[in-house]
C-alpha cells in the first residue's frame, strides 16, 4: 500500500511539473500581454509602461520568467496577481477556493447520492412508465444547456417564484450591520468546518456501532447521530459569536447554484448507474444469487448495485476534480465568486501568475482525485489490488 | 435504514444551522448601569449578558420627507484595492474609481454639465507670476472648514504631502501625470495652513496645469504618514548613479558597473513604491461625500455617507450663458464664466443623501441587469457596453428608466502610413470616400450608432469643430466609386481593368489589376479588427470597408480578431496595415490626445507611443506644440479646431462612429441631472447627489 502510494505521488509529482510546463508556456504565447492593457492610456507616460513591464518581469525572457515561477512556486510562492496587484495568488486563492469547493462538493455528494439510488431502483423495475419518464427526465438534464437552464432555475426560483435569492453568496443589505471584523470567508470556514465535523462525529458513530447487537446498534446509531446535531445547534445557538443570521443568509443563498449544479450532474448519475446496473444484472452471479434464493433487497443492494458502482464513482472523483476551473458558466451567472470566476477573469486579462495559481490547484485537485479513485477500487472490488 | 438515515442525518445537519439562525441571540455588552451599594447611587460599567435583537437595516438619515435609501448599485468585477496610491498606480481599474469616487478631494474640480474649470477646495482661479527666472509661481488659497472625515481639516500640508511623496517616490502609472504632467518639475510648498505655493520649472500650459496640478487628488497627511514614511525608508539616501543608464545589459559589452548601481537604484525605488501600494487603507479617511469602509471580497463594498462632507447642502446652478455659481449653506458664493443670463441649465444641491452606497458585485453583465430588473439593485453602472437585447431585457423589469447620452469615445479606422499604399494621401482619401458611413450605420445597423466625421465627439461641444469638412455625406454608391477612381487615376493610379459602376446590375464592376502612381505593385492588406463577439459594430464596419476596396481593386481583406491579438501589432510592433478600434477620449477639459495619438515625436514606429499611424506633418505638429503650451482657453479652441480641419483632410485615421451610452436605473432614484457627456456612469453613479427615494 505505501510503495503503491509513494509511486503513485512520485507520479503525480512529475505530471504536475509537466502540466505546469505546458501551461504556463500556453499562457504566455496568448498575443499581447497585461502590461499592454494596463497602459493603453496615452496618459500614462512612455517610461512608465516600460517601468510596469519591469515591475511585473515581463521584460525577462518566457524560459526565465518560468523557472523563477517554478522555483518559488515549490517553495510556497505562487508569486503577486498582475490584475489585483500587489495581492499575493495564494491569498486570492485561499479566499475563493473554500466557495468553489462548498458548491461543488454539495452538488456533487447530492446528485451522487441520489444518482446512485435512483438508478439502482430504475433498472430493478426496468420498463415502467417510472423509468421510461425518469430516463427521459435524466437525458434532459444530462444535454441540457447549462447557463439556459440556470437562467430558467433563477426565473422560476427567484423571479417567479421568489423563493430563493437570485445569485451572490449573501444580502448585502443585511451584511450592512455584520458585526466589526466579521467576513463572509469566516462565516463560510465555520460552516464547512461544523459540518464536516458533525459529518465525521456521525460516520465514526456508525463505524463503532456496526459490531453491537441489533437493539443496541440501533440505539446508538441514533445517539452518533443525535448528538452531532445537538452539537451543530448547540455551536450556532451560543458559541458563534453571533453570526449564525449570516451563515443562514449564505445558505439561502447556496440553495439555487447548488440545485441547479446538483440536477445537471444527477442527469448523468442516474443514466450511468442505470446502465452500468443493467449489464450488472445480466451476470451469472446475479442469476445464481437468485437461484438460491436469497432476498430481492439483497441482491439488488449488495451483489448488483455495488459491482454497478465502479464506473459511478470515478465519475463523481474526477468530476470533483475538474468541477473548480468547470464551474466557470455557473459561477459566472450565480455571481459565486468562487475559483472558476476567478480563473476565467485571470485568463481573460493574462494574470499569469493568477491563472496559473487556480489551474494549479486544478490540476492538484484533479490528480489527488484519480488517487482517491483508484484507492476507492480496492475497497469497493475486492479483486482489485494496490500493486 | 442506512439511507433513510442519511437522508435525515443531512436535513438535520442544516436544519440546525437554520434554527440556531433563527433563534434569538444572547451577545455580551458593556452597559453603564446605575446601581444602589450600601445606600449610595453610584454609576459602574458591567458585563452583562442580554437576548440581541435581530440585527435591523439602518434607518436612512432622512434629508427630505421621501428622502432617502440606501443607495444599491451594481458593479460585476471586484475593485482591486481600496488604496487610493495603489489605484491611481498599478492597482488602477475603472472599478476600482467607482468606489472610490470622490474620496480624494482636489484644488480644482470640472463643473458639471460643461466641464468648465472651476474652484473646489481652492478660494478662487488664481494667475500664473512670472518669476523671470524661467520659472513660474501659482499661488492657490484653499477654502478653511473643509474637513476630513474623521474631523482632520484638509489643509495646505495634505497637498504637498501628497505631491511630494509622488515626485519622491517616482510614483508608478497614473501618478506622474498628477505631480510632473508633461515630466514637467513642478515643486509645492504651504506657505502657511491654507496657502499652496507651486512653482513651475516653465510656463504652466493647459495640460500642466488646469488639467494637471490643478486636478490632483489630496490624501490626508495624518493618516498616511506612516506609510509614505515606510516606503521613504527604502530611499533615504539613494542617489542617481552619475553614469549614464545603459540601455540594454544584457547585451555584450555593457557597462556591468552602471548596470549593477542602477539595479540597485532601481529596485529602492520598487521597494519602496511596493511598500506604499500594499500599505493598509482600512480607515482612510475621506473628503468626498462617502467614506469607503468596508470591502467583502467577491460580495459587495459599502460606503457610509460623510456627514462633515464641506460641499453637503451647496446649491450648483448653471445657466444658458455659461455661467456656473455655487452657493456654499453659510452663503458664500462663487460665480464664473458668465453673468447668470438665459435659462437655467443645472440647480441641484450637493448630497450626500443616501446613508449608504452600497455596490453588489456581479459575476456577470447579465446578471447585474437581472438584479436591476428584479428590484435587487438601483442601478447598474456599466462602463463596458451595453447590447440592444440585454438593454430591453433590463428595461421589462418595473420601474427601470434609461437615461441615453453622447458617448465621450471615438471608432475609427487608423492607416500604417509607414507603409505603401496606406502612405499614400489619395489611397487614404480614396477609402474615405467610398466609405458609406450613413448606410453602415443607419442601414445595417440599425441606427445603433452615429456616423462620425470629425476626431472630436459633436457632445463635447466647447472643443468640436462643427465645419470640420464632410464632403462626401450623402453620396450614392455611383458617385462614390466614381469620385474614388477619379482621386486615384488623377495621382497616377491605373488598373488593367478600372473598376466602374454597372447600370444593369446595379453595383460595381471591381477595378483589376491595380498599381500604383508609380507603377508599384499593391501588397495584399489586411484590416485588423475586433470580431462580432467582441463588437460586431467594428467586426461589420470592418468588413464593409474591405469590401469597398476591394471593388476598387485593392487586394484587402478583414481579420477579425481577439482585442489582444490587435494589440502587439498596432501598439508593440506597429507592423500593421489598417486597423479598426475605439478610443475613450478621457479629460474633456483639455483634449491632450491631438498631441498623443497625432503628433510626430508620438510615433508608435519610432518611440512605442501612441502615433500608431506614424502621422508626420509639420502644419499639425505646430499647431499642436502651441495648444500643449498655452495657457489661453479660447486659443487652444481655435487651435483645436484647426487640427481637426487637419485631420479630416489627411485622415490618418478615419473616424467611422460615436456610440451613446445607456443608463438603466430604477426610477426611485433622483439623479440631478441625467443629460451629461459620457452619460451617468463617467459620472460614477453621480453618488453623491443621487436621492434614492423611500416611497416609491
Amino acid at each position: 500500500m505505501w510503495k503503491f502510494l509513494g509511486k503513485r505521488f512520485l507520479q503525480m509529482f512529475i505530471t504536475l511539473l509537466m502540466f505546469q510546463t505546458v501551461t504556463y508556456f500556453l499562457m504566455d504565447a496568448q498575443p499581447g500581454d497585461i502590461a499592454d492593457l494596463l497602459t493603453l492610456n496615452p496618459d500614462i507616460p512612455p517610461a512608465e509602461r516600460e517601468r510596469i513591464r519591469v515591475d511585473l518581469g515581463l521584460d525577462r525572457p518566457p524560459a526565465e520568467r518560468f523557472l523563477k515561477y517554478i522555483g518559488n512556486f515549490y517553495k510556497g510562492d505562487l508569486g503577486v496577481s498582475f490584475s489585483q496587484f500587489p495581492r499575493p495568488v495564494t491569498e486570492i486563492i485561499l479566499e475563493r477556493l473554500p466557495r468553489t469547493l462548498v458548491l461543488f462538493l454539495s452538488a456533487s455528494v447530492i446528485s451522487f447520492w441520489a444518482g446512485y439510488a435512483s438508478g439502482k431502483v430504475l433498472a430493478w423495475k426496468r420498463g415502467g412508465v417510472i423509468e421510461y419518464s425518469s430516463t427521459l427526465v435524466g437525458v434532459i438534464l444530462y444535454t441540457v444547456f447549462t447557463p439556459w437552464f440556470a437562467l430558467m432555475m433563477i426565473w422560476l426560483f427567484a423571479v417567479y417564484l421568489d423563493w430563493l435569492p437570485p445569485g451572490k453568496f449573501l444580502d448585502p443589505i443585511l451584511w450592512l450591520t455584520a458585526p466589526e471584523g466579521i467576513h463572509a470567508n469566516d462565516v463560510f470556514v465555520r460552516m464547512i468546518w461544523s459540518v464536516m465535523i458533525a459529518t465525521g462525529v456521525m460516520i465514526l458513530g456508525l463505524i463503532g456501532t456496526q459490531r453491537l447487537s441489533s437493539q443496541l446498534r440501533k440505539t446508538g446509531r441514533w445517539v452518533s447521530f443525535v448528538v452531532p446535531f445537538i452539537g451543530v445547534f448547540l455551536y450556532w445557538r451560543f458559541a458563534s459569536s453571533g453570526i449564525s443570521l449570516y451563515a443562514w443568509d449564505i445558505l439561502q443563498h447556496l440553495v439555487l447554484p447548488v440545485l441547479t449544479v446538483t440536477l445537471i450532474a444527477y442527469g448523468g448519475t442516474m443514466l450511468l448507474m442505470r446502465t452500468s446496473m443493467l449489464e450488472t444484472l445480466r451476470e451469472d452471479y446475479i442469476l445464481t444469487a437468485r437461484a438460491k434464493g436469497m432476498p430481492e433487497k439483497i441482491i439488488r443492494d449488495k451483489h448488483a448495485a455495488r459491482n454497478a458502482l465502479l464506473p459511478v464513482w470515478t465519475g463523481l472523483v474526477f468530476s470533483i476534480g475538474s468541477s473548480l476551473s468547470g464551474g466557470i458558466i455557473t459561477e459566472t451567472i450565480f455571481s459565486w465568486p468562487g475559483l472558476g470566476l476567478t480563473l476565467l477573469n485571470a485568463a481573460q486579462v493574462e494574470d499569469i501568475p493568477l491563472a496559473m495559481g487556480a489551474l494549479t490547484v486544478t490540476g492538484v485537485m484533479t490528480l489527488l482525485s484519480h488517487l482517491v479513485a483508484d484507492i476507492g477500487y480496492a475497497f469497493l472490488d475486492p479483486r482489485i489490488r494496490f500493486s | 435504514m442506512s439511507k433513510k438515515f442519511y437522508l435525515v442525518l443531512g436535513i438535520l445537519v442544516i436544519a440546525s444551522l437554520a434554527l440556531a439562525a433563527c433563534a434569538p441571540e444572547t451577545v455580551t455588552v458593556v452597559e453603564t448601569v446605575i446601581v444602589e451599594k450600601a445606600g449610595e447611587t453610584i454609576i459602574e460599567t458591567v458585563v452583562v449578558e442580554v437576548a440581541a435583537e435581530a440585527p435591523v437595516v439602518e434607518e436612512p438619515v432622512a434629508a427630505a420627507a421621501e428622502c432617502c435609501d440606501a443607495y444599491r448599485v451594481a458593479i460585476f468585477e471586484e475593485p482591486v484595492s481600496l488604496n487610493y496610491w495603489n489605484y491611481l498606480g498599478p492597482g488602477s481599474s475603472v472599478w476600482t474609481q467607482y468606489v472610490l469616487a470622490g474620496q480624494a478631494p482636489a484644488l480644482f474640480t470640472l463643473s458639471d454639465k460643461r466641464f468648465d474649470f472651476v474652484p473646489s477646495l481652492a478660494k478662487a482661479i488664481p494667475e500664473a507670476v512670472d518669476n523671470g527666472d524661467g520659472t513660474y509661481t501659482i499661488t492657490v488659497e484653499m477654502v478653511e472648514g473643509a474637513t476630513w472625515s474623521d474631523g482632520e481639516p484638509v489643509t495646505a500640508n495634505d497637498v504637498v504631502f501628497t505631491h511630494n511623496a509622488c515626485k519622491d517616490l517616482k510614483l508608478t502609472q497614473n501618478w506622474p501625470n498628477q505631480c510632473s504632467p508633461n515630466g514637467v518639475d513642478v515643486t509645492a510648498e504651504a506657505a502657511d495652513d491654507y496657502t499652496v505655493v507651486y512653482t513651475f520649472a516653465e510656463a504652466p500650459s493647459l495640460g500642466t496645469w488646469q488639467a494637471g496640478i490643478a486636478l490632483a487628488p489630496i490624501l490626508p497627511q495624518h493618516f498616511w504618514a506612516d506609510g509614505v514614511a515606510a516606503a521613504y525608508v527604502f530611499v533615504d539616501g539613494v542617489a542617481a548613479p552619475e553614469m549614464e543608464r545603459p540601455e540594454d545589459c544584457e547585451a555584450e559589452g555593457a557597462d556591468a558597473d552602471a548596470c549593477a548601481a542602477y539595479a540597485t537604484y532601481d529596485e529602492a525605488y520598487t521597494n519602496a513604491r511596493t511598500t506604499l501600494y500594499e500599505a493598509d487603507a482600512a480607515g482612510a479617511p475621506s473628503a468626498g461625500g462617502y467614506t469607503t469602509d468596508k470591502w467583502e471580497a467577491g460580495a459587495f463594498v459599502q460606503r457610509t455617507a460623510n456627514d462633515g462632507y464641506y460641499f453637503k447642502g451647496a446649491e450648483i446652478v448653471e445657466f444658458e450663458d455659461g455661467t456656473w455659481s455655487l452657493t456654499m449653506p453659510d452663503g458664500t458664493a462663487y460665480e464664473l464664466y458668465g453673468n447668470a443670463e438665459g435659462e437655467e441649465t443645472l440647480r441641484y444641491t450637493s448630497g450626500p443623501y443616501s446613508p449608504n452606497v452600497i455596490f453588489s458585485i456581479y459575476g456577470s453583465q447579465d446578471a447585474a441587469f437581472l438584479a436591476l430588473a428584479n428590484g435587487e439593485v438601483d442601478y447598474v453602472i456599466n462602463p463596458l457596453g451595453l447590447s440592444r437585447g440585454l438593454r430591453e431585457q433590463a428595461e421589462k423589469g418595473q420601474g427601470i428608466t434609461t437615461y441615453t447620452n453622447a458617448d465621450y469615445g471615438m471608432y475609427y479606422i487608423a492607416f500604417n502610413m509607414n507603409k505603401f499604399p496606406m502612405s499614400n494621401y489619395e489611397f487614404r482619401q480614396a477609402a474615405d470616400i467610398v466609405m458609406d458611413k450613413e448606410f453602415v450605420v443607419n442601414s445595417v445597423l440599425g441606427g445603433v450608432v452615429f456616423p462620425m466625421y470629425s476626431t472630436m465627439p459633436p457632445g463635447n461641444g466647447f472643443w468640436y469643430n462643427p465645419d470640420t469638412p464632410a464632403p462626401y455625406v450623402g453620396l450614392s454608391r455611383e458617385e462614390r466609386v466614381n469620385m474614388a477612381v477619379q482621386v486615384l487615376t488623377d495621382a497616377g493610379w491605373s488598373w488593367e481593368t478600372a473598376p466602374a459602376w454597372n447600370a444593369d446590375t446595379e453595383d460595381v464592376d471591381p477595378g483589376v489589376g491595380i498599381k500604383g502612381p508609380d507603377g508599384q505593385e499593391v501588397p495584399e492588406l489586411t484590416i485588423l479588427g475586433p470580431g462580432p463577439a467582441y463588437d460586431p459594430i467594428r467586426a461589420t464596419f470592418n468588413q464593409w470597408i474591405s469590401e469597398w476596396l476591394r471593388e476598387l481593386g485593392m487586394p484587402v481583406k478583414s481579420e477579425l480578431t481577439g482585442f489582444n491579438t490587435i494589440l502587439g501589432p498596432v501598439f508593440v510592433d506597429a507592423n500593421y496595415d489598417m486597423y479598426i478600434l475605439g478610443w475613450s477620449l478621457g479629460n474633456v477639459a483639455f483634449p491632450s490626445y491631438y498631441y498623443d495619438f497625432w503628433h510626430s515625436s508620438q510615433c508608435t514606429a519610432d518611440t512605442g507611443n501612441y502615433n500608431t499611424p506614424c502621422f508626420k506633418n509639420d502644419e499639425y505638429d505646430a499647431l499642436v506644440e502651441e495648444f500643449m503650451s498655452t495657457g489661453d482657453l479660447e486659443r487652444a479652441q481655435e487651435l483645436v479646431y484647426q487640427m481637426q480641419v487637419v485631420l479630416a483632410d489627411q485622415r490618418p485615421y478615419i473616424n467611422l462612429f460615436y456610440k451613446q451610452t445607456y443608463d438603466l436605473a430604477n426610477e426611485r432614484v433622483v439623479f440631478p441631472y441625467t443629460e451629461t457627456l459620457g452619460g451617468i456612469e463617467a459620472q460614477a453613479g453621480m453618488q453623491t447627489d443621487a436621492q434614492v427615494l423611500l416611497s416609491k
